[in-house]
């Protein structure tokens, strides 16, 4: 036994060394024109509205950008016309997915650029690859403060950061005269504690005063959570988490919150939001990158395209899908050599005034992350524009 | 405030002691850890889910709430014969096959066919929650009058693109507008006669209808084991099985049936999970399924008194002592680690009392 064993051993190596050799093979692969785009995206799981309608909006973005006509590119001293080959993972809404997907589409595939997630926590597990890779990354909708710090010049992304959006909640529930506010919080997500502390600093600033609540992302019963709250008799609920588990935590409320208003991020921002807490007479706000119904005839346009062919209204994340695809064509124009990571990722950074569906976005060598307009959004039987915040006031 | 937690534990404990009365029913006879069982109050959920998405039994024209009531008591009953129909074919092709190859096989079984189903559930329904459809209540358009008691949506249908049919739900009429001659004229030009309300439960009815339900099980499971022939071959199976078959028992029978009912109890819990938490998904049978396993063993797995004890304390336990080390002791993260709370709760119920709270000594046979 031992010695067939032995004997097997070479065969075993060379069965280990093998992927390596054809990995590093594909270097020599002749660039055609074709940048490899590699996208990372919760399709299943608790996310999996984030993952559809980025998608369906990068989708759009493609057919957009090619009936335009996508530039030319020089490749080995010959113009080609370039080739957008988007190839999609799905990160399953799991963090450790996220990470993976990066390392099989960074070395298996050898994309050239990377875009997603949406979870913070999951674009950070990216980011992380990408840095070590240093392959391109842009993230379209992850909001965490040290996102693109922790990632280094190698990422980006294209929407505010929490810094800001914190801010905006905080400023908003002053505004309405609300001075007693609950946060729940979702101790397993990064983008959720960022969030709440930003809303806090702000709100407390302001002459407010915030407790914190805590529950974790597998949750389903709420019960106590919702207690606690009630029991805290706040003026406002701060519901800093994803809508997978704001939703039923809504609904689980019904009694015992009548009557008090709800906030929440962009994280809620949803079309199933709206299944999940049920018919409700709740006030419900948060704040997002974008509203379908906002006063903006771009907005408009895309909303009502969008809707004929995917049947749904699109929520902030169809729209900043389709921005994250415009930014990456406008730097992959402006780059000395766009299958060059360096040079991509330095065009990248140099973003500047591209006219987005989701506001202005210009990105800076610092963070590597736009100022922009966030919108407050009013949940009443859909997701309604209730107000425009502009980018650096509120 | 004390009261509002025990509610809630009590609440989430009955659901437990749901699930956890089918594992202990099958440990009791077989000596089988079915780790599948979560699975079975998964696949409840899912057909009750399907149930009260699709068969609109609000429109027969009963007076209100009697077609909810109905709605619901079709789910229950329709999520618990496929629950334990499921149960029972699981163990006539996984199980009883390896009956005879020792309890270690047994188990690894189990836990096969719970990754299994979980997978087949993946599959065929989508690994995306879906969100708790609330029932419907119709009404014509020219019934209502005057300002809106709640809010009112009608579905309408369009083509993309692309080819695809899609259904969307409008909202017409917000609570509180008044729906004078222009709204309704408005809403007719749209085409629709018709309107809907989404009735949402109140969290607090299921959860005491959840408790009550178990309430109710409870006598009917007794009855059942102590007063009825198949009982008395389930106790003697339970008791030497080689024994119960030359005394004519036919244990096939009587290990089927206890699947059944099992699974069938766990589909209840599976319905009442849906309505109390809001949504269901493929993975929705894991924590609950372990977390019931752990409530048979806290009441002394095997015994069936011990699982609705056993249940009902963990579910209160994940309450009251997150609570207490709130209130007491100012850990204000103490509810979100509720869970590894449950668990440690159960190493001291074990380190105090092995066998758990009701179970019988186990003598080793040499």
């Amino acid at each position: 036994m031992l010695r067939t064993l032995r004997s097997l051993l070479p065969l075993l190596a060379l069965a280990l060394a093998l992927p390596l050799v054809t990995a590093c093979g594909g270097d020599e692969v002749k660039n055609d024109g074709t940048l490899r785009v590699g996208v990372v995206l919760p399709m299943t799981g608790a996310q999996a509205t984030y993952g559809e309608e980025s998608w369906n909006g990068i989708k759009l973005a493609q057919s957009d950008l090619e009936s335009a006509g996508l530039p030319t590119v020089r490749v080995g001293g010959e113009d080609v016309p370039l080739k957008l080959n988007l190839i999609l993972r799905d990160e399953v809404s799991k963090k450790q997915q996220a990470a993976d997907n990066a390392k099989s589409l960074i070395e298996g595939e050898q994309v050239h650029v990377l875009l997603g997630s949406v979870a913070s926590s999951h674009t950070k597990a990216i980011f992380k690859e990408a840095k070590e890779s240093e392959v391109p990354c842009i993230s379209p909708a992850s909001t965490n403060d040290t996102l693109t710090v922790q990632g280094g010049p190698y990422t980006s992304r294209i929407c505010f950061k929490d810094g800001f959006q914190g801010a905006v909640l905080a400023r908003f529930s002053l505004d309405q005269g609300w001075k007693k506010a609950a946060i729940v919080v979702d101790k397993a997500q990064d983008y959720s504690v960022g969030l709440a502390e930003n809303y806090e600093k702000t709100f407390k600033a302001g002459g407010g005063n915030a407790s914190m609540h805590y529950y974790v992302t597998e949750d389903t019963d709420f019960s106590n959570v919702v207690q606690n709250v009630a029991n805290d008799n706040p003026d406002v609920i701060f519901i800093s988490g994803y809508y997978a588990q704001a939703g039923p935590m809504i609904k689980q409320a019904k009694d015992k919150w009548a009557g008090k208003p709800i906030i929440g991020g962009d994280g809620l921002d949803s079309p199933e939001l709206i299944g999940l807490v049920g018919d409700t007479n709740a006030e419900i706000y948060l704040t997002s990158h974008f509203a379908a119904d906002a006063p903006d005839e771009q907005v408009q346009n895309f909303a009502k395209r969008y809707k004929e062919r995917f049947g749904k209204s699109p929520g902030a994340m169809a729209a900043l899908g389709y921005d994250v695809l415009g930014v990456l064509l406008d730097a992959v124009k402006r780059a000395e050599d766009p299958f060059d990571p360096e040079s991509l990722a330095k065009a990248i950074r140099e973003t500047k005034n591209v006219k987005g569906i989701t506001g202005t976005i210009s990105l800076d060598n610092e963070e590597r992350t736009p100022v922009k307009d966030a919108v407050i959004v009013k949940v009443a039987g859909g997701l309604k524009f209730h107000k425009l915040i502009p980018a650096g006031g509120s | 405030m004390f009261f509002d937690y025990l509610m809630n534990g009590l609440g989430l404990g009955a659901i437990f002691a749901f699930i956890a009365l089918g594992y202990t029913m099958v440990y009791g006879i077989i000596k089988l850890i079915n780790f599948a069982h979560g699975e079975f109050f998964m696949v409840g959920a899912y057909v009750g889910y399907f149930c009260l998405r699709d068969l609109d039994i609000e429109r027969v024209g009963l007076p209100q709430p009697l077609p909810i009531l109905l709605d619901f008591f079709v789910a229950l009953w329709a999520a618990s014969l496929v629950a334990g129909l499921l149960a029972v074919l699981t163990e006539r092709v996984a199980y009883r096959p390896v009956r005879k190859a020792g309890r270690i096989a047994a188990l690894l079984t189990a836990v096969g066919v719970s990754l299994l189903l979980q997978n087949i559930a993946v599959q065929v329904w989508g690994a995306n929650p879906r969100s708790f459809p609330d029932p419907r209540v119709f009404h014509a358009l020219d019934d209502l009058e005057g300002e809106a008691q709640a809010n009112y949506y009608a579905d309408r249908e369009f083509t993309t693109t692309q080819g695809e049919t899609v259904t969307e739900a409008v909202l017409l009429i917000s609570q509180g507008d008044v729906l004078d001659a222009t709204k309704r004229a408005s809403i007719e030009d749209q085409g629709f006669d018709e309107v809907y309300e989404r009735v949402t439960l109140s969290p607090k009815s299921v959860q005491y209808f959840v408790i009550l339900a178990l309430i109710g099980w409870t006598p009917i499971l007794w009855f059942l084991v102590k007063r009825t022939r198949m009982g008395k071959a389930m106790r003697a199976a339970s008791e030497d099985a080689d024994a119960a078959r030359l005394m004519g028992i036919n244990i096939n029978l009587v290990v089927a049936l206890t699947f059944f009912v099992g699974a069938f109890v766990a589909g209840v819990g599976g319905v009442a999970y849906i309505a109390t938490y809001g949504k269901v998904e493929p993975m929705l049978g894991f924590l609950p399924g372990l977390k019931a396993f752990v409530a048979a063993v806290i009441g002394g797995i095997g015994s069936i008194p011990g699982a609705i004890i056993g249940g009902l304390i963990l579910g209160v336990a994940e309450a009251i002592i997150p609570f207490v080390l709130q209130e007491v002791f100012g850990w204000e993260e103490a509810f979100a680690w509720k869970d590894a709370i449950a668990f440690a709760f159960l190493i001291v119920v074990l380190v105090v009392k092995p066998t758990g709270l009701l179970g019988k000594p186990m003598r080793e046979k040499v």
